[in-house]
C-alpha cells in the first residue's frame, strides 16, 4: 500500500523472515512463558519485532508507551482538563513531526519560500506510528471519560500498546476490548487452531491475490498521460480496489489470527465492504476500527449530529479530511477523504431517501462501487493531474482498445489475471459474514474439520512457496 | 470417530508448526545447501550492524533462508510449475516468451520507454569519449551486442505484452540514435538479422539463455574484424556438425538446469581467423567486455596475440593498468546496458575505465607545444585553424577555493554548435588544478563550466600536437 502505513523497510507478516524466523521464536517464548511472564514476554517479543522494522527507533515506541502509561495515571489524580490536552498534544506532536512536517514544510516553501521543505526532507516515518499513536490517544480518552480505569501494571499496558500483531498496521484495538484477554488469555487448542485458519486465510489473500493483482494496478497508474483507455482505466481501478482490499484485509486477518494464537481476540476490521449500497454503509464495513475511532474521538467531541444539519455536515467533512490525511501526508489523500466526506453529506442531504427506493443490486453496482472505485483512483494516483487523466479515461466508453493494447497497458499475466478473477468475486459476494471470520468460528467449534484442514494447509503451502521464493534474487552469472 | 475433529485440529496445528520451522529445520537436518542461481549465498551482516541499522535483520534472515534446502526446493517447484505446467514464468529476472523461450527482464525497461533526447545525449557522450581516446593515440572501437529481443521479437509473448511494450519503440529508436549520434559504433544487430533472414532455421540466440549461439557470435565477430582490419578477407562462418551443449543461464536462474545444443562454426573458419594480420608486432589490444564477447574470447585471442582483457563485473577494485599500455581498445556492451553504462556505469566520466582513458590523453598532452593564452572571457574560446596533421591541445589552470571542483568542457563541432553530451567532465583538485588535454579533430570552439564557489579559471591556453597514427582510421559502415 502506498505510504499509508509507513516508510522504509517494514517487517510485514507475509515476509519470510517474519513467518519462518520471528514467529516460531515468538510463539515459543510467549507460550512457553505464559504462566510465568506472559505479558513481559509479549512486550519483549513485540519490541524486538518493532526493532526489526524500525531499528533504533524502537525507542520511540517504548517512549510513547511510558509517556502514555504515566499520562493515564496522572489523569486519575490531577484535573483531567489540565493533563489530558498535554498528553494528547504530545502524541499528536509525534505524529505530526514524523508524518506531516515535511508535507507542511514543502507547501510552506511553495507559498512563502521558507526553506522548511529541505530542512524536513530527512524525516522518515517510523512504521506503524499512525496506529499506535491513535491507540494511545484512545486509551487516554477512555480513561478521561471514565470508561476504563488507568492501568496500574506497566506490563499490562505495555503489552497492549506494543502487541506486535496490531502494532504496524492495526486493527486499532481499544484497551477496554482486549485487556481482559491480556489478563486472562483464552489459550487453548481450539483458539490456536482458529488463529491458524485465520492467519493462513489472510496470508493467502495478501500473497496470492493482492500481490498478484498489484502489477496490473501499477502498470495502469504509471501509463503516460492520455494513454489509458476506457477498459484499461477501469481494469486498473478495479485492480487497485482488489489490491488494497486483499492487502489490508488480509493483513487484518493475519493480525487477528496471530492474536488468537496468543489467546487474544481483536475486533473485526472489514465486513465485505464492496457489498455496500452506500458510502455511509461502506464506512461501516471498511477499516471499521479506524472509522469508529474517528467517530468516537473526533466526530463526537466535535458535536456529532447534535448541532443541526449544517454542523453535522461540517463535522463529517472534518472527520473525513482527517481520515484522508491519516492515510498519508499528501493532497491526493486529503482529496480522497474529502471525496468520501462529500458523498456522505450528499447521501444525507439529497439522495438518502431516493437511494432507499433502489434495489440493493442497483445501489451496489450503479452507485456505491463506481463511487468507491473513483475514490481509489484518487487515493492511488501520484497527483491530482494523474487522477483527472484516469477519471477522464473511465468516463469515455468510446475510447476502445484492442486486446493487444489492453495487454500492454495492464501488463497482465496468467497469474495476475487468475488473481483478479478470484479476487473479483468480492465484488459479487453478498455482504454477510466475511469468509475469514466464518473460517475462524468454524475452526474454534471444530466444525467441518476436513475442509478446514485442507484449506488451511493448502493456503499455507501455496503462500509459503510464494513467500519464501519472493526473496530469491539470482545473478545472471557471466562465466566467461 | 468422535475424536476425529480433535485429531484433525491437532494435525492442522502440527502442520502449521512444521511449516513455520521447515526452513530452519531443513538447514539443521541437511546442512547448508550448495550455491544455486549463479550467486553465492548472501553474507551474514556483522552483529554490530544488526543492532545499529534498519534492514540488517532482514539481511540476516535472508542469509539463513537462502542456505536452506527448503528455499531451494521451493524455488525449483515454483519454476517447474510456472515453466512446465502453466507455461508462463514471471519472476523479477526471467519472463516467458513464446514456445518455451525465456527472456531476461533487464532487456525491458520498467516504466517509461526510451527518451530520444536522453539517448542522443548519451551516445554523443560516448562518441566524445571515443574521439578523446583516439586523440590520445589509442584506436578505440566500440561495439554493441543486440539483446535477444532485438533479434527474435517474434518470440516475445504475444498474449502477455506488458513487459515488452516499449520494445517496438525503443529498439528502432536506439538504432536510429546510434546511426545519427555515434556512427562509429559497431552495431552487431544488422548482420545477425541478415543471417537470420538468410537461414531462419539456424538459431543465432539460445531459447533459454540471454546470449547468442556460437554461430550468432561468429557473425558478430566477422563484422568486428572487418571493421578493425579493413581489407582483410574474412569468409562468412559456416556451421559444423559438432554441437556444443550450453547450460542455459536463464533456466539455471530458475533452477531448471536446461541445456541447449547449438552448432559450432567450422574449424577451418576459426583457423582462418588465426591467420589474419592483427596489426604491428607489438600492437597491444585491450578488450573491455561483458559476457557476450566472452563467447568470442578464444577467437579474439587467436586474432590478437597477447590480448589484454578487462571485464565490467568485478568485485573490489578494478585494475585499469592495462589501459595505460594499450594501443587498441575494443569495448563491447550488450544493448540493454549501453546507455546505463554511459550515464552512471563503467563508461561514465567518473568511472575507473574512463578516468584511465582520460589519463592516457593527459599523458599524451604532455607532448603538446606552442601554447598561447586565450583572451578573456576565459570560459569561451575559439580554436585556431590547424593543419590537417595537427590536433589542438587545451590547457586549463584553475585557482581552487575548495578541495575539488567539477570542470565541464563543452566542445563545438564543425558547424560551431554545442550539443548535449559533447563535453568532457573532469575533476580538479588542489593537487591537480591544471589539466591539459589533446582535443579531437573538428573542434571549432569550447566552453568551460566551473562552479565559481569551488574554483575559478586563472589561465586557459591552446596549443597543438601531431595527430597520432592509428591502426585504422576509417572503418566500413556496411556489413561485409
Amino acid at each position: 500500500m502506498r505510504s499509508a502505513i509507513g516508510a522504509g523497510p517494514v517487517v510485514v507478516f507475509s515476509s519470510p523472515y517474519f513467518i519462518f524466523l520471528f514467529l516460531p521464536v515468538a510463539l515459543a517464548i510467549v507460550l512457553g512463558l505464559r504462566r510465568l511472564a506472559f505479558l513481559p514476554a509479549i512486550f519483549l517479543v513485540s519490541v524486538v519485532f518493532y526493532f526489526w522494522s524500525a531499528g533504533p527507533r524502537a525507542a520511540l515506541l517504548v517512549g510513547i508507551i511510558i509517556v502514555n502509561y504515566v499520562g493515564a495515571l496522572l489523569l486519575r489524580r490531577a484535573s483531567a482538563r489540565r493533563v489530558l490536552p498535554v498528553f494528547i498534544g504530545l502524541n499528536l506532536l509525534v505524529l505530526f513531526w514524523f508524518k506531516y512536517a515535511h508535507f507542511v514544510g514543502v507547501n510552506l516553501d511553495l507559498l512563502l519560500g521558507t526553506g522548511l521543505g529541505a530542512m524536513t526532507a530527512k524525516i522518515t516515518l517510523p512504521a506503524g506510528v499512525s496506529f499506535f499513536v491513535f491507540q494511545a490517544i484512545s486509551y487516554l480518552m477512555d480513561v478521561r471519560r471514565g470508561e476504563i480505569g488507568a492501568e496500574t501494571s506497566f506490563f499490562r499496558y505495555a503489552a497492549y500498546q506494543s502487541f506486535f500483531p496490531h502494532l504496524i498496521a492495526g486493527p486499532i484495538v481499544r484497551f477496554r476490548d482486549v485487556i481482559g484477554d491480556f489478563i486472562r488469555p483464552r489459550l487453548g487448542i481450539d483458539t490456536f487452531s482458529a488463529g491458524v485458519s485465520r492467519f493462513a486465510h489472510g496470508l493467502m489473500k495478501k500473497v496470492v491475490i493482492a500481490d498478484n493483482v498489484a502489477p496490473i494496478a501499477d502498470a495502469v497508474f504509471s501509463l503516460p498521460a492520455g494513454e489509458a483507455g476506457f477498459a484499461s482505466a477501469w481494469i486498473g481501478a478495479a485492480a487497485y480496489a482488489l489490491q488494497i482490499y486483499f492487502d489490508f484485509s488480509g493483513y487484518s486477518d493475519m493480525a487477528i489470527g496471530l492474536a488468537m494464537m496468543f489467546g487474544i481476540r481483536f475486533t473485526e476490521n472489514f465486513h465485505r465492504p464492496y457489498a455496500s449500497r452506500s458510502i455511509t454503509e461502506f464506512w461501516r464495513r471498511w477499516h471499521v476500527t479506524l472509522s469508529s475511532w474517528f467517530r468516537d474521538y473526533l466526530y463526537v467531541p466535535l458535536g456529532g449530529n447534535r448541532g443541526g444539519s449544517l454542523t453535522t455536515y461540517r463535522n463529517l467533512l472534518i472527520v473525513f479530511v482527517a481520515t484522508g490525511l491519516w492515510h498519508g501526508a499528501g493532497w491526493t489523500f486529503l482529496c480522497w477523504g474529502l471525496f468520501h466526506g462529500l458523498f456522505l453529506v450528499l447521501e444525507r442531504l439529497l439522495v438518502g431517501a431516493p437511494l432507499q427506493r433502489l434495489t440493493a443490486g442497483a445501489l451496489r453496482y450503479l452507485y456505491c462501487l463506481p463511487v468507491v472505485l473513483f475514490g481509489w483512483v484518487l487515493f492511488r494516483a501520484d497527483d491530482l493531474g494523474r487522477t483527472v487523466d484516469l477519471w477522464s479515461a473511465m468516463l469515455q466508453p468510446f475510447a476502445v482498445e484492442s486486446l493487444a493494447q489492453l495487454s500492454e497497458r495492464t501488463s497482465a499475466t496468467p497469474y495476475s489475471l487468475a488473481a483478479m478473477a478470484c479476487g473479483a468475486l468480492i465484488f459479487v459476494l453478498p455482504g454477510e459474514t466475511s469468509f475469514g471470520l466464518r473460517l475462524m468460528r468454524q475452526a474454534e467449534q471444530r466444525a467441518r474439520p476436513v475442509l478446514d484442514l485442507a484449506y488451511s494447509v493448502g493456503a499455507l503451502v501455496l503462500s509459503g512457496i510464494l513467500v519464501i521464493t519472493g526473496t530469491y534474487s539470482p545473478f545472471l552469472y557471466f562465466q566467461f | 470417530m468422535r475424536n476425529a475433529p480433535l485429531i484433525l485440529t491437532r494435525i492442522k496445528i502440527a502442520v502449521f508448526a512444521i511449516f513455520l520451522v521447515a526452513p530452519v529445520l531443513s538447514l539443521a537436518v541437511f546442512g547448508v545447501t550448495d550455491i544455486y542461481g549463479g550467486s553465492d549465498h548472501p553474507e551474514f551482516p556483522r552483529i554490530g550492524q544488526v543492532l545499529k541499522k534498519r534492514g540488517k535483520l532482514d539481511e540476516f534472515g535472508n542469509a539463513v533462508l537462502h542456505r536452506s534446502v527448503a528455499m531451494k526446493e521451493a524455488i525449483r517447484l515454483r519454476s517447474w510449475i510456472g515453466y512446465r505446467l502453466v507455461g508462463f514464468v514471471d519472476t523479477e529476472q526471467v519472463v516467458s516468451g513464446e514456445a518455451g523461450w525465456l527472456f531476461y527482464r533487464a532487456d525491458f525497461p520498467q516504466g517509461a520507454c526510451l527518451d530520444a533526447g536522453r539517448a542522443a545525449r548519451d551516445l554523443t557522450q560516448l562518441e566524445t569519449l571515443i574521439d578523446l581516446t583516439r586523440a590520445a593515440g589509442i584506436d578505440m572501437i566500440v561495439s554493441v551486442s543486440p539483446d535477444k529481443s532485438t533479434i527474435y521479437p517474434e518470440m516475445l509473448n504475444q498474449t502477455m505484452r506488458g513487459y515488452w511494450r516499449c520494445q517496438p519503440h525503443d529498439g528502432p529508436l536506439l538504432r536510429a540514435m546510434m546511426r545519427d549520434h555515434a556512427p562509429r559504433l559497431i552495431d552487431h544487430a544488422p548482420p545477425i538479422l541478415a543471417a537470420k533472414a538468410q537461414d531462419p532455421g539456424r538459431r543465432l540466440y539460445y531459447a533459454t539463455d540471454t546470449h547468442w549461439t556460437p554461430m550468432g557470435a561468429a557473425t558478430a565477430l566477422r563484422q568486428l574484424l572487418a571493421a578493425v582490419l579493413p581489407g582483410a578477407a574474412i569468409p562468412p562462418p559456416t556451421a559444423s556438425s559438432a554441437m556444443l551443449q550450453q547450460q542455459t543461464d536463464l533456466s539455471r536462474m530458475l533452477l531448471l538446469q536446461q541445456t541447449e545444443p547449438a552448432p559450432r562454426p567450422e574449424l577451418t573458419w576459426r583457423n582462418a581467423l588465426a591467420g589474419l594480420n592483427a596489426g604491428p608486432q607489438a600492437y597491444r589490444t585491450l578488450l573491455i567486455r561483458d559476457s557476450f564477447y566472452g563467447v568470442l574470447l578464444r577467437d579474439l585471442q587467436a586474432v590478437f596475440p597477447g590480448l589484454l582483457e578487462l571485464g565490467y563485473s568485478f568485485k573490489g577494485e578494478l585494475d585499469t593498468s592495462a589501459i595505460a599500455i594499450a594501443d587498441r581498445i575494443i569495448v563491447n556492451s550488450v544493448e540493454r546496458s549501453l546507455l546505463p553504462r554511459i550515464e552512471r556505469g563503467a563508461l561514465d566520466w567518473d568511472s575507473p575505465i574512463v578516468t584511465a582513458l582520460v589519463a592516457r590523453n593527459r599523458a599524451r598532452a604532455e607532448g603538446c607545444m606552442d601554447f598561447a593564452p586565450v583572451p578573456a572571457p576565459l570560459h569561451k574560446l575559439a580554436m585556431p585553424d590547424l593543419p590537417a596533421e595537427m590536433l589542438p591541445c587545451l590547457r586549463v589552470t584553475a585557482q581552487m577555493k575548495k578541495g575539488s571542483a567539477d570542470l565541464a568542457i563543452a566542445l563545438a563541432d564543425n558547424s560551431g554548435a554545442f550539443v548535449p553530451g559533447r563535453a568532457v567532465d573532469l575533476e580538479l583538485t588542489r593537487d591537480g588544478a591544471q589539466v591539459t588535454l589533446v582535443l579531437p579533430e573538428g573542434v571549432t570552439a569550447a566552453e568551460l563550466d566551473l562552479d565559481p564557489k569551488r574554483a575559478v579559471l586563472s589561465a586557459v591556453e591552446i596549443g597543438r600536437i601531431a595527430r597520432p597514427d592509428l591502426a585504422s582510421d576509417q572503418r566500413p559502415s556496411e556489413t561485409p
